[in-house]
């Protein structure tokens, strides 16, 4: 590509962003124009943009009348700013001249070509914008319309009589189209009559409010209610019958009339009747008929809040209250709670939203949080916008007193915009007061043709105050709720390293991380007290390692100490609280700290403290919150003792059984067992010592052969009783004893010849001699193996056949009392046995110190 | 047949007596009876008997170590260990108790110490009681 090409290429470029940026700017300022902005800042817009555009100019707008008078201005303007060189076009509005734009260099250099055309878009734009204001501030025109129409919308919206509001858009009428007189009448299309509602006339009137008249009496109106449309009446003395002498003797004249359709069908027609020398313009009917189409949408209004009110009127307030009330009392979900109060006041107030905002007064930041607006929410709820971007809310909450915003063009900021855009008008807010402090607001927002009367936001106040209370109970729920769910995770936590017999140092940590973390403090520790006072600590939720976790503190000890004297929350909060000689000492050890302190009570009795420390003064809640965690610990310490008390009984009943077994076999072996044999042996001697003769040696063979059956029955029935010599041999010779006697092979895998106590290795013993039994009476099993493994933690045995399996725990295995036995040891027990796959048996017992009720920790 | 010498400790009088009397009918001297271990040695040591019956359960004392200080040490005891109990529930602690044999004393007569005595001298270092199964 050559340079030439390229040069050209970059010049279009340029020059195709030139235009486009030229097209941003006027259609920016376009906007505004077409929004109705206010002149000022559509002026402000045009100077700012075409100054940006022209690179090195300052363009102003100047007024001029004279179209002769332009080039001297533009002059002017120029020579004002110290300027070489300036472009003004003419401002044309409605083809006179109005003003001009001025660009005026800001260096020596001309102004690049093309600035002019620039200009006289802008110019173009600038003329708009003024030919709509004119047309805004024209009698009649468009903002005296909206004037009337706002006048008259808040006499509906305050409620006020019919006959006023009436009179209110008959007055408005007659002083907007400068007549002499305007009637309001009311169409009856079955009986085919006009009845007057209301007439400007004054002592003038050809007949009273209320009179009716047949529709042919009437002939501008007539006209109006049988076409839909506008009419006039030129000429009176064409027209026949009393009404219209009456309307010439009174000094009337022309008349022009516009039907009123409210709700699609004629309810009447609305006349405005000149004076008798007055010329009625040609356009005068069209816009009695645009401003009688404004008005009904306020008369129809009237009559929908005419049989609201009349038929709910304070009960709907008092409605809602039982409404909201009663979710309150159902316990219902907070953002239930508050959408149905939002809800509610959007209801009464008739408004198109409602938002509740809760303020934050530290930060100054305002959050939604909920807001009726539905798609129409310029912010989802949950956003939080600085207070200044909510003016009704900052009022409301600044003054603590109820608020309006009429005008939201006036409003800056982005949200004002949104609100505009979303189609909303005006505003009212009243604050939330909740004991006695600013909660927040309630803003309702009107839709933007709609009035909010004087009265509205009172009776948002009003509203407010009473739902004050109910937002205060879900608030306060809500956080307990909170409270409650948080600690019951904590306690769920807890609990299940209880369940799991996590050592107390771990359970107290758990306790102390906890509380930490639900109370959003750095250190939490719990201790117990010992005999003499001491407090030992327990638990922290402090990082391991750091050298201050091994103890308490000074200051956690004199609290502590407070908490043992007075067997309630203390605290020190500043260091005036501290007793003198503690004060140095503590400062230098540790600094400043706050510190809360909270007894546990167990079972009546003073357990421990769980302390809380913090760098800075704690909140005045933490002691009702630690309060909740004393609980947790001694609960948990409750129910520590608890299992361990059914524990140790378990196991006292079991070794109770043990010991009554040991002695009976002991009994057996030194008693009857003893005996049978010194008389076997005794028989025996007899017969060493005499040669008898056949038949008596035959009836003593059979004594002693009996005898022989009772010793071994013993032996058996002793073996089943006790295992005698397990505490001198040890779990392995036992076992292997065990399988020496199995009538099934045993394959026995007994590591070591590790001794555990005594109730364990009793434990294994009889499971696996259960085991063992059951397998030579049901399983008809091949073979079996033992297994026993142990560590440092606890003893492992499994019993495992390759029989016909489909054993269970109940009926007459007699596995269910060695369940007992096992459990009572805090160990474990599993029976697997799918029919047809064989039957494994295995239990766990812990070895690590068992907790007892005489143990100190837990 | 030569005269067998024998000791017998047992914590149980009853059975010193029965097991005495029929092992003196069956001819074996039994030159004394003891029920502890001090006693058991004392009397080992002065009668020097060709063998020594110790119960394996002698009240608070462990026979199987009365046993092994019997057959130790410059006594050098030849030791039967003798029990109520089976020989199954027992195999583990007579390995190691010195004892040359041992016997359910049920089955205690002069024939069967005789055996246990002839195994083990034809160095039968586990002899198999012939009573027991």
């Amino acid at each position: 590509m050559s340079r030439q090409s390229l040069r050209t290429m970059a010049k279009t470029t340029e020059s195709l962003n030139q235009v486009l940026r030229e097209e941003a700017a006027l259609r920016r300022v376009a906007t505004l124009v077409t929004e109705v902005a206010p002149q000022a800042a559509v002026f402000e817009a045009v100077t700012v943009e075409a100054s940006g555009l022209l690179a090195s100019a300052q363009v102003q707008i100047a007024r001029v009348d004279d179209p002769a008078e332009l080039d001297k201005t533009i002059a002017q303007i120029a020579r004002a700013a110290g300027a070489d060189c300036a472009i003004g076009v003419p401002i044309v509005v409605d083809g006179t001249t109005w003003g001009t734009l001025v660009a005026v260099s800001t260096t020596s250099e001309p102004l690049a070509a093309g600035s002019a055309s620039c200009l006289a878009n802008f110019s173009q734009l600038v003329a708009s914008a003024v030919a709509s204001a004119q047309a805004r501030e024209e009698p009649g025109g468009l903002a005296e319309q909206l004037g009337a129409l706002r006048r008259i919308a808040t006499l509906v919206a305050q409620g006020a009589e019919p006959k006023a509001v009436f009179t209110a858009v008959a007055v408005e009428a007659a002083r907007i189209l400068g007549v002499g007189a305007v009637s309001l009448i009311n169409y009856d299309a079955n009986s085919g009559t006009f009845t007057k509602i209301f007439g400007t006339h004054g002592d003038r009137s050809a007949v009273p409010d209320g009179t009716t008249w047949p529709v042919a009496d009437c002939p501008e109106g007539a006209l109006a209610v049988t076409t839909g449309r506008p009419a006039r009446v030129d000429d009176w003395t064409e027209v026949p019958g009393a009404l219209a002498v009456e309307h010439l003797a009174q000094g009337f004249g022309q008349a022009v009339a516009a039907p009123v359709i409210i709700d699609g069908s004629i309810w009447g027609c609305i006349a405005a009747y000149g004076e008798a020398d007055q010329i009625l313009p040609p356009g005068c009917e069209t816009r009695l008929a645009d401003y009688t189409n404004l008005m009904a949408t306020a008369i129809s209004n009237v009559k929908a809040r005419q049989a609201r009110d009349e038929h709910r009127g304070l009960a709907e307030s008092q409605g809602a209250l039982r409404r909201v009330a009663t979710l309150v009392a159902q316990g219902a979900e907070p953002k239930a709670v508050f959408t149905a109060v939002a809800v509610e006041a959007a209801r009464i107030l008739g408004v198109g939203a409602v938002s509740l905002i809760n303020y934050d007064e530290d930060t100054a930041m305002f959050t939604k949080i909920f807001g009726t607006h539905g798609e129409r929410s310029p912010v989802p709820d949950g956003t939080t916008w600085p207070v200044a971007d909510c003016p009704e809310g900052a009022l409301a909450v600044t003054t603590g007193r109820p608020a309006r915003v009429d005008d939201w063009t006036e409003v800056p900021g982005a949200l004002a915009a949104e609100h505009l855009a979303q189609g909303f008008g005006q505003a009212v807010a009243a604050p939330v007061i909740i004991d006695g402090s600013i909660w927040g607001c309630i803003a309702a927002y009107g839709e933007a043709d709609q009035i909010l009367p004087p009265g509205c936001e009172t009776r948002l106040a009003d509203y407010t105050n009473l739902m004050a209370t109910a937002i205060a109970n879900a608030q306060v729920r809500d956080e307990l709720r909170g409270l409650a769910k948080q600690q019951g995770a904590a306690l769920r936590r807890v609990a299940t390293l209880v369940a799991q017999q996590a050592s107390p140092p771990t359970i107290f940590n758990a306790v102390a991380g906890e509380a930490s973390r639900a109370l959003g403090v750095p250190r939490v520790d719990v201790g117990r007290y010992h005999q003499g006072g001491s407090v030992i600590l327990l638990g922290s939720s402090g990082q391991p390692g750091r050298p201050d976790d091994h103890a308490f503190s000074e200051s956690e000890k004199y609290v502590a100490a407070r908490v043992m004297e007075t067997r309630r929350a203390a605290r020190i909060d500043d260091r005036t609280t501290r007793p003198a000689p503690n004060v140095a000492a503590a400062d230098q050890e540790e600094g400043f700290r706050s510190v809360v302190g909270a007894p546990i009570m167990v079972e009546g009795a003073l357990w421990g403290v769980i302390v809380v420390v913090a760098g800075e003064v704690l909140h005045d809640d933490t002691e009702t919150r630690l309060t909740d965690f004393t609980h947790l610990v001694a609960s948990s310490i409750s129910n520590v003792q608890a299992r361990n008390n059914l524990i140790a009984s378990r196991a006292r009943i079991v070794t109770a059984s043990d010991e009554t077994r040991r002695r009976i076999e002991r009994n057996l072996h030194d008693g009857i067992q003893a005996r049978v044999l010194a008389l076997g042996l005794g028989l025996r001697a007899v017969r060493a010592r005499f040669p008898l003769p056949p038949e008596v040696q035959a009836g003593l063979d059979e004594v002693a052969h009996d005898l022989e059956g009772v010793l071994e029955e013993i032996r058996v029935f002793s073996q089943g009783l006790h295992p005698a010599l397990l505490a001198r041999s040890g779990l392995g010779p036992s076992l292997r004893a065990l399988g020496r006697r199995s009538p099934v092979r045993v394959n026995l895998d007994v590591a070591g010849d590790a001794r555990f106590p005594e109730p364990v290795e009793t434990a294994v013993y009889y499971v696996v001699s259960e085991a063992l039994a059951n397998a030579a009476k049901h399983s008809q099993a091949a073979e079996v193996s033992v297994t026993v493994i142990s560590d440092a933690t606890g003893v492992r045995a499994t019993v495992a056949d390759d029989g016909v399996g489909g054993a269970a725990l109940g009926g007459s295995s007699g596995l269910i009392g060695l369940v007992d036995r096992v459990e009572a040891l805090g160990g474990r027990f599993a029976l697997e046995s799918p029919v047809g796959r064989g039957t494994t048996l295995s239990i766990e017992l812990p070895l690590a110190p068992q907790p007892t009720d005489e143990q100190p920790t837990l | 047949m030569v005269t067998l010498s024998c000791l017998i400790i047992d914590d149980s009088e009853k059975f010193l007596v029965s097991a005495t009397r029929l092992l003196s009918l069956q001819g074996v001297s039994v030159v004394g009876r003891a029920s502890t271990g001090d006693e058991a040695l004392r009397l080992a040591a002065a009668l020097r008997p060709d063998v020594t019956l110790v119960d394996v359960e002698l009240g608070a004392e462990d026979g199987i170590e009365v046993a092994r200080r019997l057959t130790s040490g410059d006594l050098s005891a030849m030791v039967i260990l003798i029990s109520l109990r089976d020989r199954n529930e027992l195999t583990e602690l007579l390995a190691g108790s010195g004892a040359i044999g041992f016997l359910r004393k049920d089955a205690l007569d002069a024939q069967a110490v005789a055996d246990l005595i002839a195994q083990w001298r034809q160095g039968n270092v586990a002899p198999e009681p012939p009573h027991d199964g």
